[in-house]
């Protein structure tokens, strides 16, 4: 399996699929209280994406400005030596 | 017209307000004011804020937030998408008791209608050098594609070129500029991807959970019912899915989370557990104080109590999950019922009269004529409860 960027959309539906297992196995009696479940989901679900959003948009800054920096070399014209006089 | 965004000058959160304030020429102090009554209409003032946040873009930004994560929202899957993730948020919401879903739901629909309607939902800026995605083979500078409120731009090119739409804020050149012109090259074809083994492993691994739990119950090493072994399953699915958020990737494991979704909604709701056998099968009881809980999955269970006294005391607890549940009744026998029913109907015969109730969550308290000492606790998921005299 290779390793890929990150992914939202199976991220979001991976939390809701988790939620949903744990909506279904938890009792009354478990540690867990139900009630906390899905805002916990919403929770941390958002908070993944924003940093995931942030993370992708630093990112791509970063990258525009490795591209600027390329292209303000290559326009440079080349130094020549006059070596006549 | 000013661009809706989020501007940096004069915000006290995000800038929603201020946005919304600039484009449609109201005072910010009005719409703060209707963002903070609607936060105490069941919190749907903070859920349209923070929609707005996450829907709008920064000053200077072409792409909002969730423009920037979910990729190209051109695309209609995209928005069914993000529908469905709104509706189910709205839901478990409501659920949770901390937000009233239905005015969640309310609220996002209203909001995300008025940005359509106004033209004002962030797109993805098209890479230099590309045009935008025209599947209906509609020019990028045509009618169809603009803006309303966009003039036509004086030096539009032919389709096939990158005449960017002008003057819609930063990030995309002006009409009138010296961009140049850049030539569209045809995109390469895309290189198939290797096939994940994520998916295979994780319904193998699904299967095996399930099977395993499936066996300790039957050979009475744990009691778990048919919500359990769902659950198992979507645990099993999530945590798939996750690996592949970042390793391998398998979004067919979505699909199959949605096909099992209807399940677990009803084994959510149903007010019984899932479990005991499938079939047709009659539990006489002879002593209430002394009787088991008589449990079925499905089919047709029979509560025979002809055989108790007048005076038997206790409780009998039965529960059904799909099916019938026919209790048999002496006519000397007055017990109190206690019923619940998921979905479905109850039906009381008895001295010749005879009552109905059907719907959603039927739930009866009867009093049958007793002093109380006998009490019948009666459940049935999906179906109905018939009590008859005999």
């Amino acid at each position: 399996m290779q390793r890929h960027e990150f992914d939202p959309v199976s991220f979001v539906f991976a939390m809701a699929f988790v939620a949903t297992g744990l909506r279904l196995v938890l009792t009354d009696e478990s540690l867990i209280r139900q009630d906390w479940l899905w805002p916990g989901f919403l929770l941390v679900s958002g908070a993944v994406l924003i940093a995931a959003a942030a993370l992708r948009t630093a990112r791509r800054t970063a990258g525009s400005d490795i591209a600027d920096v390329e292209d303000t070399g290559a326009a440079t014209p080349p130094v020549r030596f006059d070596t006549d006089g | 017209m000013v661009r809706l965004e989020r501007p940096h000058s004069g915000r006290w959160v995000a800038g929603v307000a201020r946005g919304l304030s600039a484009r449609y020429d109201v005072g910010v102090g009005w719409i703060r004011l209707g963002f903070a009554l609607l936060a105490f209409a069941g919190g749907l003032g903070i859920v349209l804020y923070a929609a707005g946040w996450l829907l709008l873009p920064d000053e200077g930004s072409a792409e909002s937030t969730v423009t920037r994560a979910l990729g190209n929202v051109d695309q209609p899957a995209r928005w069914v998408g993000i529908g469905m993730i709104a509706l189910a948020g709205a839901i478990v919401v409501g659920w949770s008791g901390l937000v009233r879903g239905e005015l969640m739901f309310a609220g996002l629909l209203v909001l995300a209608g008025l940005l359509l309607y106004r033209g004002d939902l962030p797109t993805r800026t098209p890479p230099p050098g590309r045009p935008p995605d025209d599947p209906a083979g509609v020019g990028p500078g045509s009618d169809e594609t603009r803006h309303p409120d966009e003039e036509i731009p004086q030096d539009a090119g032919a389709p096939g070129h990158d005449a960017a739409p002008p003057a819609a804020g930063p990030g995309r050149p002006s009409a009138g500029s010296s961009a140049p012109v850049v030539e569209s090259q045809p995109r390469p074809p895309r290189q198939p991807r290797p096939r994940s083994a994520l998916g295979l492993f994780t319904v193998g691994t699904a299967l095996a959970v399930v099977g395993l739990l499936a066996m300790a119950t039957t050979g009475g090493v744990s009691q778990r019912d048919v919500r359990d072994l769902l659950g198992a399953a979507f645990l099993v699915i999530g945590a798939g899915l996750l690996i592949g958020t970042w390793l391998g990737r398998s979004r067919g494991l979505i699909v199959l989370g949605m096909v099992l979704a209807p399940l677990a909604l009803v084994a959510v709701v149903l007010p019984v557990p899932l479990r005991g056998d499938v079939g047709e099968r009659t539990f006489a009881v002879s002593d209430p104080e002394t009787a088991p809980v008589y449990e079925m999955l499905a089919g047709d269970m029979r509560l025979d109590l002809r055989s108790l006294e007048p005076d038997a005391a206790g409780t009998v607890h039965a529960s059904l999950g799909f099916g019938r549940l026919l209790v048999l009744l002496p006519g000397d026998l007055n017990p109190m019922l206690e019923t619940e029913i998921g979905i479905g109907e109850f039906e009381l015969s008895r001295l010749g009269a005879r009552m109905e109730e059907g719907g959603l969550d039927v739930r009866r308290s009867i009093d049958l004529g007793g002093d109380g000492d006998l009490v019948l606790d009666l459940r049935v998921g999906i179906g109905q409860i018939d009590v008859e005299e005999e």
